[in-house]
């Protein structure tokens, strides 16, 4: 058997298409919409004095919505970012907590066990032992 | 009436106040006051300097406790009572980097109620003392403190809280801790219960 | 973020989608965006052809947003729509496909699991497994679905899926095994 089920699960992992893939995403809704909205404009041509209103209308919605998409995507982006950096500060401050924690029980199970051991005659007074290395 | 108390509001007002900046400043039971030692921090070789008060401890304790690591689960066992880890660790590449003085501010808050020391060791040779007290509260075990002051060597461990000396010396072969202090042929640490005699024992000079 | 937290953000974001939010779809897009290139990719086994496909899946959601009616329903609902977009994609494309997959960074590797070779190997073998048999193993390791979610989004019966995984499994055993032989082969 030359693979396994997790073989393929391997072979098979989602892969991100990156970070531009939602930017290109953006983009092609806005020129579509811009198409749609620029089709509609051509269809009243022939009347152009009555239809002016509608057609700045169809503009202003247009520029808002890429000024918008952009505003929006930006702001997703920025979302993103603070996310991941409050998550790595979590992360940092847990390992110092459990680091520190770790690192005071050893000292005092150290220091305790080593005047236990000199009270009772386990070692000698001329000999020092340094800190361990641990 | 309504200007006799408006009167005295501001004076109650400044009282409180000035309780609630006073409170910082009692102590937590069982917890000395390390602070003289940080000056050797500049002379010593080795510093290690360990302050876990009683919100990191629960901090670290929540940490560990999401820990799959099996050896997580009696540290988390053992800090659960407790409301503070400090330790003052130096190691100096002569001796005569400290002070008596230095120790003796330590020593002296040992001397408070409720401490016993439990074991010593002196050696007349060197001058070197070893010692460790026990802060207790009627059968409860409410702090520690291990103080080891040699010629390269000042060390103070004081942990506050209520702690199993049992559990400390369980964690010997876990997180690199030496698993000699599991050795159950040497005497356990338990307080002498000798009438009190042995409270607020004078320094030897 | 748990599961129950990421379902409770999508709820939302299609609720702002609905009202008007472009920001809001721009974040369903960066979640979904994996699954639906990945199915593509594995799929269709040429970057730029998934992207295209993926790209088209996401704005075909934003004309149909409003049929959306939780974010079960919209992972169903892409699932779905790249599903049969790769089909007709693969079946429209002539069959000079570049394999494009290096490019690619592979997923951290744990321990203990294959080497690369061996998962290049399978990708590719995965080609030359006929459409349906192709997704349905897609569908059962990349996205973990069940088989009678993959017959949901196939429309097959249960047990034609179950029988189908089985053999297309036992068949990618085979080419790979024959691949691998080539190779021994070919060394000594």
């Amino acid at each position: 058997m030359p693979f396994s089920e997790d073989d393929l699960r391997a072979a098979l992992k989602r892969k991100d298409p990156g970070p531009e893939f939602t930017r290109k995403v953006m983009a092609q809704l806005s020129e579509r919409d811009a198409r749609n909205a620029g089709q509609q404009s051509r269809s009243g041509w022939r009347l152009p004095w009555l239809r002016l209103g509608p057609v700045l209308a169809a503009a202003a919605v247009i520029v808002m919505l890429l000024g918008g998409a952009w505003v929006g995507y930006q702001s997703y982006q920025q979302h993103q970012r603070e996310a991941q950096i409050r998550k790595h500060q979590q992360e940092l401050a847990e390992e110092q907590a459990r680091e520190q924690t770790i690192l005071a029980l050893r000292i005092t199970s150290e220091k305790l066990n080593y005047v236990l051991k000199k009270v009772n005659g386990a070692l000698p007074e001329d000999v020092r032992i340094r800190r361990q290395r641990l | 009436m309504k200007n006799f108390h408006m009167k005295w509001i501001p004076q109650v007002f400044l009282a409180v106040a000035m309780v609630c900046m006073a409170l910082p400043g009692v102590a937590q039971a069982g917890k000395l006051e390390l602070k003289n030692l940080d000056k050797l921090a500049g002379r010593a070789s080795e510093v290690n300097d360990v302050t876990l008060d009683g919100t990191l401890l629960q901090f670290a304790a929540s940490v560990m406790k999401n820990s799959d690591d099996p050896d997580s689960a009696q540290v988390v066992e053992l800090i659960k009572g407790l409301k503070g880890i400090y330790v003052k660790n130096f190691e100096f590449d002569s001796p005569g980097q400290y002070s008596q003085a230095d120790v003796e501010a330590i020593r002296s808050q040992l001397t408070g109620p409720g401490w016993q020391r439990i074991v010593t060791s002196f050696s007349k040779h060197n001058g070197e003392r070893d010692e460790v007290y026990l802060l207790k509260q009627g059968d409860k075990i409410t702090g520690l403190t291990v103080l080891v002051a040699e010629a390269k060597e000042l060390s103070v461990v004081n942990i506050v809280g209520t702690i199993d000396p049992e559990k400390l010396s369980e964690l010997g072969g876990h997180f690199g801790i030496p698993n000699e202090v599991n050795d159950h042929s040497k005497p356990k640490l338990v307080p002498r219960n000798d009438g009190g005699k042995s409270k607020n024992p004078k320094p030897d000079k | 973020m748990s599961d129950g937290q990421q379902e409770v953000r999508m709820t939302e974001s299609l609720e702002r989608v609905a009202a008007g939010d472009a920001a809001a779809f721009a974040e369903i897009v960066g979640e979904h965006q994996s699954m639906v290139f990945s199915i593509a990719l594995h799929y269709l086994q040429d970057r730029s052809l998934a992207e295209d496909v993926a790209q088209e899946v996401f704005l075909e959601l934003y004309q149909n947003i409003q049929a959306i009616e939780s974010a079960d329903h919209l992972k169903f609902w892409l699932r779905r729509v790249a599903v049969h977009r790769c089909i007709d994609q693969g079946r429209r494309r002539n069959h000079r496909r570049e394999t494009a997959l290096d490019g690619l960074p592979e997923p951290a590797m744990e321990s203990g699991m294959a080497d690369p070779a061996l998962l290049g190997k399978l990708r590719q073998t995965l080609d030359g497994l006929p459409e349906k048999q192709r997704m349905i193993v897609i569908l059962r390791y990349q996205e973990d679905l069940g088989p009678a979610e993959i017959a949901e989004l196939l429309r097959m019966p249960v047990n034609t899926v179950k029988s189908t995984l089985h053999r297309s499994v036992e068949e990618l055993r085979k080419k790979l095994t024959r691949k691998l032989g080539e190779v021994r082969y070919a060394i000594f």
